[in-house]
């Protein structure tokens, strides 16, 4: 019966289950480190540097690469100026890096087919060699935040301590700035620049309202992820639809489901609903 | 032998504003200092400066002989515990992850736990009585248990000096009795404990040495040649006094933060 699968569905559905686990993981730190809207302005950098890349006939990896990485390292280092806030520097990148994109996009009129790729996503139309680079970066992605994991996880809790213990805190709030690039890279080529900060952003903010503990959160954060894209893709090729476009309505629908379940919002759900029984009764 | 902790003509401003001037001293072995001193007397700055967190305009701070500063191993030996408010309690994390922290990041990279580390660490926890809360989020307990997890924290990476930033805030008396028990043990450890307090009460009567500071330091020596009533008033700007009530001395006076 697999036979029958075509290549192209198999090749889809590798990428889109790694992207979901190097997003999911790297979600968990974005969120956490309130950095959740840098997803959009680092994809839309690096769209701009797939683009650029494209019309200038090089590879769009490694334009999209170079930019995402540049305007992560600008952003971290503006933070760092502003003083600590990440709302002010994510503002001034995200509008920057959707400034280059847009006028990378108009001067590469002849490419624009190849732009349209990355804005929206095409991972039904991955090559070989792109689902090889896709699995190099995340490899790279992964291998990282394990040996890393405990640092990542404590320079995040508490700072202070951290440094006091001698870590360097700047240098892992630029590796985290750093990582969070490549997984725009791998993101644009499944989802698409305007998809990626969904893939960001979503899948840490939907475990938080069950997890407790750090591991949890990120093992839960990897499940929604796998649970939303998988079935997404699905019901996209069945129905013949845009695969980003589902699996963004698929992850809406989980995070509404979640609010509804959420045990860490149990209390405030009875209150609401004490107060709509006693406005119908008085009603 | 080396000092322990040595300052020189430390002076230090943050964005401009002078926080310290003119801090000297050296402690030559362990001891059980208080740092005492009203609200924005520099108190958290001197032990930023001592664990290497910040950097002094000018002087020198050297712990064990090296500036914790520049030498990031020398920190290792410390162990810091900040205000408890200072963290943000929406972190998911469990109290073992908290308590792992301080072995964790005790060790040299790559830093993997092993099964003595978590042992040792539930040890620890077990003394100041929170060892049931291990798996617990620590967001889910009260003040004073976060309080101890942090204490708990600092000496799971067996440090030769411990800092404590005003560990009594805010918590209830049978929590800062544990906590007092555990300083005294450590202390006998021969762990060089420095404790920042508003108000001395609590470990008055433990304290070997006593550090007055506003903005400079006022006195450092002994419990009995610093706690003059003339030195009080000039620390916290407003008569303090010292009294003895059934035995147990007590400080009064200060504003109402403790």
């Amino acid at each position: 019966m697999l036979e029958n699968i075509p290549i192209l569905i198999v090749k889809a559905f590798i990428a889109i289950v790694i992207a979901s686990i190097v997003s999911a993981n790297i979600s968990v730190h974005m969120v956490l480190r309130g950095l959740s809207a840098l997803g959009a302005a680092l994809a839309h950098a690096a769209l701009a540097g797939a683009t650029i890349a494209i019309t200038l006939g090089i590879n769009p990896l490694i334009g999209a690469v170079a930019t995402s990485i540049l305007f992560a390292i600008l952003s971290g280092y503006s933070e760092e100026r502003i003083g600590g806030r990440s709302d002010m520097s994510v503002g001034i990148i995200f509008g920057s890096s959707t400034a280059i994109a847009v006028l990378a996009i108009a001067l590469s009129s002849p490419y624009i087919s190849s732009a349209w790729r990355f804005l929206v996503g095409d991972v039904l139309g991955i090559t070989d060699y792109e689902l090889i680079e896709l699995v190099s970066v995340s490899i790279i992605v992964i291998i990282v935040l394990i040996l890393f994991h405990g640092e990542l996880k404590y320079t995040l809790f508490d700072p202070e301590s951290s440094e006091a213990y001698g870590l360097n805190i700047k240098f892992y709030r630029y590796l985290i700035l750093i990582l969070a690039s490549l997984c725009t890279v791998v993101n644009l080529r499944v989802v698409g620049a305007l998809l990626t900060e969904l893939f960001i952003a979503a899948p840490a903010i939907i475990a938080y309202e069950f997890a407790h503990s750090f591991e949890k959160l990120r093992n839960q954060a990897i499940s929604i992820t796998l649970i939303s894209s998988i079935t997404g893709f699905i019901i996209a090729v069945v129905a013949n639809l845009p695969v980003s476009g589902v699996i963004g309505v698929t992850m809406l629908s989980i995070y509404i489901l979640a609010l509804l379940l959420s045990v860490k919002r149990r209390r405030c759900r009875s209150r609401i609903c004490m107060r709509y029984i006693r406005w119908v009764f008085r009603g | 032998m080396e000092p322990l902790i040595e300052l020189e003509n430390v002076y230090i401003e943050i964005e401009g504003v002078p926080i310290l001037s003119d801090i000297c001293f050296t402690i030559n072995r362990p001891e059980l200092l208080l740092v005492l001193g009203p609200n924005g007397a520099g108190k958290t700055t001197l032990l930023k400066l001592i664990v290497g967190i910040l950097k002094p305009s000018s002087g020198s701070v050297r712990v064990l002989g090296k500036d914790p500063y520049r030498d990031r191993s020398i920190r290792r030996l410390i162990g810091y515990t900040p205000q408890r408010e200072r963290i943000d309690p929406r972190m998911p994390m469990l109290v073992r992850d908290v308590i792992l922290m301080g072995r964790l990041l005790s060790k040299t990279p790559p830093r993997i736990i092993t099964y003595e580390d978590e042992e040792e660490a539930l040890d620890i926890a077990r003394r100041l009585g929170v060892d049931k809360l291990w798996s617990e989020p620590y967001s889910h307990l009260s003040s004073g248990q976060q309080q101890k997890v942090l204490i708990a924290r600092a000496l799971a990476s067996r440090p030769k000096i411990l800092l404590l930033d005003e560990p009594f805030s805010a918590i209830d008396s049978p929590s800062i009795k544990d906590i007092i028990d555990m300083i005294r043990e450590e202390y006998s450890k021969d762990v060089c404990i420095i404790v920042v307090l508003h108000d001395a009460t609590p470990l008055i009567e433990y304290a070997t040495k006593i550090l007055l500071l506003n903005r400079r330091l006022i006195a450092y020596g002994d419990v009995e040649d610093t706690l003059d009533e003339k030195l009080l008033e000039e620390t916290y700007m407003r008569p303090v006094h010292f009294y003895t009530r059934n035995g147990v001395k007590f400080m009064g006076g200060m504003d109402s933060h403790a």
